[in-house]
């Protein structure tokens, strides 16, 4: 945690230091520590994703409903991270952009999960009505 | 006609008595009447645990040794109940994981609209691997319900018929007809209205997560079956109990005028009544212990799917408040409505397996008015 | 991946500010704009290099394919 808050403010230091001298580097360091941020965040991240895939083997519920919802925070946190480092850039066309792609793609991804939802509770019903 | 045919019963087997005076062949006599091989094969098929097979539990019980021991034992319980425990502290795991992606996705900034999307999809994702984790909880909770009543008709006719042979009419026409209240009236009401409203209402809430209209709709079918299902297990023992009363003391009423006759026979009546008396001893404890061999036969058959129904909504509801702080207020009451939902199933099928025992209970009752 | 590729980019940042100043001073104002240029390319590879790797392992982590 230490380290990341360390990047965090070298980072946005060199990047005020850089945007007196040459303004393009500072959003180069802006992105450059982003990046590291996130990295750092999502090493421990593995570990979560490896333990829900395990318990979903044991309990027969379709890891692709599990490696859906992962997979719909992956395409989130991307999308996020394009917003923000093009609004640092100062284009909010191209962020704009990016925050329609993205949810559009969450959206695709997550047609399956909610039709398996939709089913397995109307079949949940049928089975309790007599 | 009853009395005397009562009279005649009482009277041979005081004679039986009068020669050998031992209450040990009294009571095989009266258990060579029983026929239990089809409380064996329900026994098998359920797969009923923690005891033995019914009709040696009943030799077992009615032997010299005071307790079966191979009754409900402590040991068995636990070596039952440690898998349980795993699986459900695994499932408290999962929930918590759950929890933690969704914490993460809050973490999204909430101005820019892929938050706001990612969280809704993110909730309806996590509430159809809810629905999935309780769909084969909730087929199981039915199904034991529906088994409940088979075991409950499957016990009537042997304790009825031998009640009536013992010359307990009442109390025989008094199990047929709570029977005929309870599969008819009362389990046929879990079954078409109070399971579905439950089940109905927690699918509902699970969907909408704390509030918006079908949620509101989903509480208000939780309600409903929850008030139905108090209703109508207060006035099932209510009536069962009046009629217990009575039948009890008609019963009573009639064997204590059986004895008093045989008492005043001219030549042998002291005699005849100690045996008579003996007569009612042996009736009474093999009755007893019949009445308490359908008892453990309904609770070992329905106990497995009650206690795994158990574990996991205590797992549902431990992680729904875990995860409160974690996560916000729209997961942990997805996970509180999947909770409820399993709660009220949980409670009908409790129920169910009272209101069985409670049929049962006027068997043991009689003791006291004789 | 560690702060040091921050320091790499600072670097030549002020690197390339340093030379186009000179070059300026001398007079050769093309070979500045060249100068400035090669810098912020290279700058941008060494992100686009650490935007890789982090695409790889959201790959990895979310099973993204």
């Amino acid at each position: 945690m230490e380290r990341l808050i360390l990047i965090a403010v070298i980072g946005s230091v060199t990047a005020i230091l850089m945007r007196t001298v040459r303004q393009e580097y500072a959003v180069l360091i802006g992105i450059a520590t982003a990046v590291l941020l996130l990295l750092g965040t999502l090493l421990r991240l593995t570990g979560i994703a490896e333990t829900l895939h395990r318990i979903c083997a044991e309990y027969r519920i379709a890891p692709a409903m599990i490696g859906s919802i992962l997979k719909i925070l992956g395409i989130a946190y991307l999308t996020e991270f394009g917003v923000n480092v093009s609004k640092d850039a100062g284009q909010q066309a191209i962020a704009g952009g990016i925050s329609i792609g993205g949810r559009v793609l969450i959206l695709s991804c997550a047609l399956p999960a909610v039709v398996t939802m939709l089913e397995t509770g109307i079949s949940l019903i049928r089975e309790a009505s007599p | 006609m009853r009395k005397t045919l009562l009279f005649g019963i009482v009277l041979l087997l005081s004679v039986a008595f009068a020669e050998s005076d031992e209450i040990r062949e009294g009571i095989d006599a009266l258990l060579e009447t029983i026929e239990l091989s089809d409380w064996d094969a329900w026994f098998l098929q359920k797969d009923g645990e923690w005891t033995a097979l019914p009709s040696e539990y009943l030799r077992a019980i009615t032997s010299s040794d005071a307790f079966a021991k191979d009754g409900l034992t402590l040991g068995a319980i636990c070596a039952y109940l440690s898998p349980l425990l795993r699986s459900s502290a695994a499932k408290v795991v999962l929930l918590m994981g759950l929890a933690t992606i969704c914490a993460i996705a809050n973490g999204l900034s909430d101005e820019s609209q892929i938050g706001e999307t990612t969280r809704t999809v993110l909730r309806i994702g996590v509430s159809g691997v809810i629905l999935v984790l309780c769909f084969s909880e909730v087929r199981r909770t039915i199904s034991a319900i529906e088994t409940i009543g088979r075991t409950g008709e499957l016990l009537l006719p042997v304790i009825a018929g031998f009640l009536t042979l013992s010359g307990m009419e009442n109390t025989g026409l008094l199990l047929s007809a709570t029977h005929s209240l309870l599969s008819e009236i009362v389990l046929r009401l879990l079954e078409t209205c109070i399971v579905p409203c439950a089940v109905a209402g927690g699918v509902l809430s699970m969907l909408d997560a704390g509030e918006g209209r079908l949620a509101s709709v989903g509480r208000l079918l939780h309600r409903a079956a929850k008030g139905i299902l108090g209703a109508a297990c207060s006035l099932y023992m209510l009536i069962t109990a009046f009629r217990s009363v009575a039948a009890g003391s008609a019963d009573g009423l009639l064997l204590k005028t059986t004895k008093f006759a045989a008492g005043s026979i001219p030549a042998i009546g002291s005699l005849l009544s100690e045996s008579v008396d003996t007569a009612f001893q042996c009736l009474g404890f093999v009755r007893n212990a019949l009445g308490i061999t359908g008892c453990v036969l309904v609770v070992s058959i329905a106990a497995k799917p009650a206690l795994s129904a158990f574990m996991t909504r205590s797992a549902l509801r431990v992680s729904a408040h875990l995860s409160e702080p974690l996560s916000g207020k729209p997961f942990a009451e997805l996970l509180r409505a999947s909770g409820d939902m399993l709660h009220l199933l949980l409670l009908s099928e409790l129920a169910a397996i009272a209101m069985t025992l409670m049929m049962i209970a006027p068997v043991f009752g009689i003791g006291k008015y004789v | 991946m560690d702060i040091n590729l921050l320091f790499k980019i600072a670097g030549i940042g002020i690197l390339v500010t340093v030379i186009v100043q000179m070059l300026r001073q001398n007079g050769r104002e093309e070979l500045a704009t060249v100068a400035a240029i090669a810098g912020l390319i290279l700058a941008t590879m060494l992100v686009v290099s650490m935007i890789a790797s982090l695409l790889e392992t959201v790959q990895r982590t979310f099973s993204l394919y």
